[in-house]
């Protein structure tokens, strides 16, 4: 018999008892693996359900605020609206109407409101969500025009300021006493007038802090000084060719 | 049909010790154990420290026991390990040299003497080995390795392994003729 296969074959067939100890120390070392992988599992679950749970949070607050934001708005927009119509507006052009003084009083709050409806009512007709708000809005949409008249009121406050200046001016001429420190003290008068006047809501007893910006914005136009030197400017020229034609 | 019948319990067990049944994991380590310690026996000469790393192969294939796919036998599979083990254990004991003395492999040894040793005297034989030369014997002769992979789990060349082989079986063949002298004398002394 071949020594190597010999050698095989026996060895093959031989089986050797390990002691009990054995078993007990491989069933202690696998409970201490498995507690360690329980460790290691509820550790894991413990991360992945903060996370779950951060982003749900997360979620919920930031869906609630955005419903806060948006259901005050439906509310306010139907009242201003109502309000702008009811009262503000038709008392608008009544007193526009009447007196120039009275006008500028009432024009900047509600020319504000107006301007802040409109916007409110625009916002509400693109959402498809509340359609009895677009039932309520729709027919207010019509004001457009209103704005408009407002501005007007403001152009003829001016032009009413205009016409004064110029006519205090000619009377100044008249008696002798121009000069250009008495038209600079009447110019800069009127124009502060006409600054309170659109500043200063007479209803509310309030500066309107829209108005001041929008005050800003204004100066971007042709100021009142401009207008008084352009009416004077064009008095002189009609005098001018007056009294040309006149050598003539 | 037994064989399909045991086939089916034998996966079912190793099933169930996968998934931590205490119970499979015992009749498993009942079932294999003895013929595992064996094995771990060819490498290692104490059998306290064989019975440690039989523990720690038998570790191993319990909590690794998922990547066992009932493709091929559960015992070879169980064996690789055991094997793998060992070689691990002395490498931390240090005990493995590989000796690199040039050697001619292709020098021929007589594999044909016709000898019957008892199973203590063969262990007795192969233990007497140097480590290295031990393991490649064993892995190449016994557990049917070839070269290239005892090369590879050795961290050794092919040509080492095969050189290591040489050195074992001329060794042996020395152990062998001196054991059997004493035993053909007191025969001839009968007659």
């Amino acid at each position: 018999m071949k020594l190597e296969d010999n050698l095989k074959e026996t060895l093959e067939g031989r089986t050797l008892q390990p002691s009990e100890n054995t078993w007990n120390a491989l069933a202690k070392q696998l409970d201490a693996h498995n507690k360690k992988q329980h460790k290691k599992l509820f550790w894991w679950f413990g991360i992945a359900a903060s996370i779950v749970g951060v982003v749900l949070i997360s979620t919920l607050f930031f869906k609630n605020t955005i419903t806060d934001i948006s259901k005050p708005t439906l509310v306010e927009t139907q009242k201003t609206i109502k309000d702008v119509n009811d009262n503000n507006v038709v008392k608008l052009q009544e007193q526009v109407a009447e007196t120039v003084d009275m006008t500028n009083k009432i024009i900047e709050t509600p020319k504000q409101e107006i301007k802040t409806s409109f916007q409110k009512t625009q916002k509400i007709i693109t959402s498809e969500n509340h359609k009895e708000a677009i039932a309520q809005t729709q027919p207010k949409t019509e004001n457009n025009n209103k704005p408009l008249e407002i501005l007007n009121a403001e152009t003829i406050l001016e032009d009413l300021k205009v016409e004064s200046i110029v006519a205090q001016i000619n009377d100044l001429k008249e008696k002798g006493t121009i000069s250009d420190e008495a038209i600079d003290a009447l110019l800069n008068q009127a124009q502060k007038e006409i600054t309170l006047q659109k500043l200063y809501n007479e209803d509310v007893k309030t500066v309107d802090a829209n108005a001041l910006l929008q005050d800003v914005e204004t100066d971007l136009q042709q100021s009142f000084r401009d207008k008084v030197f352009e009416a004077l400017q064009t008095s002189y020229d009609k005098v001018k060719t007056a009294v040309a034609q006149r050598n003539n | 049909m037994k064989v399909i019948q045991l086939h089916n319990s034998n996966t079912k067990l190793i099933d169930k010790a996968a998934k931590n049944n205490r119970e499979a994991q015992h009749i498993l380590y009942e079932v294999h154990a003895p013929k595992m310690l064996s094995v771990c026996r060819y490498y290692v000469k104490d059998v306290q420290k064989a019975e440690e790393v039989l523990l720690n192969g038998f570790f191993k294939a319990f909590t690794n026991l998922k990547r066992f796919k009932n493709e091929g036998s559960f015992e070879g599979w169980l064996r690789k390990i055991m094997v793998r083990e060992a070689i691990s254990f002395l490498r931390q004991q240090k005990q493995i040299e590989f000796s690199v003395d040039d050697v001619q492999t292709h020098h021929t040894y007589t594999n044909n003497i016709d000898t019957e040793i008892e199973l203590n005297e063969i262990q007795q034989l192969i233990d007497q080995l140097p480590e290295g030369y031990k393991m490649v014997f064993v892995m190449y002769a016994v557990e049917g390795y070839k070269h290239i992979e005892i090369a590879e789990l050795l961290n050794i060349t092919e040509g080492t392994s095969k050189s290591q082989l040489f050195k074992a079986r001329q060794l042996l063949q020395e152990k062998i003729m001196k054991l059997n002298k004493p035993k053909i004398d007191t025969n001839e002394v009968r007659r």
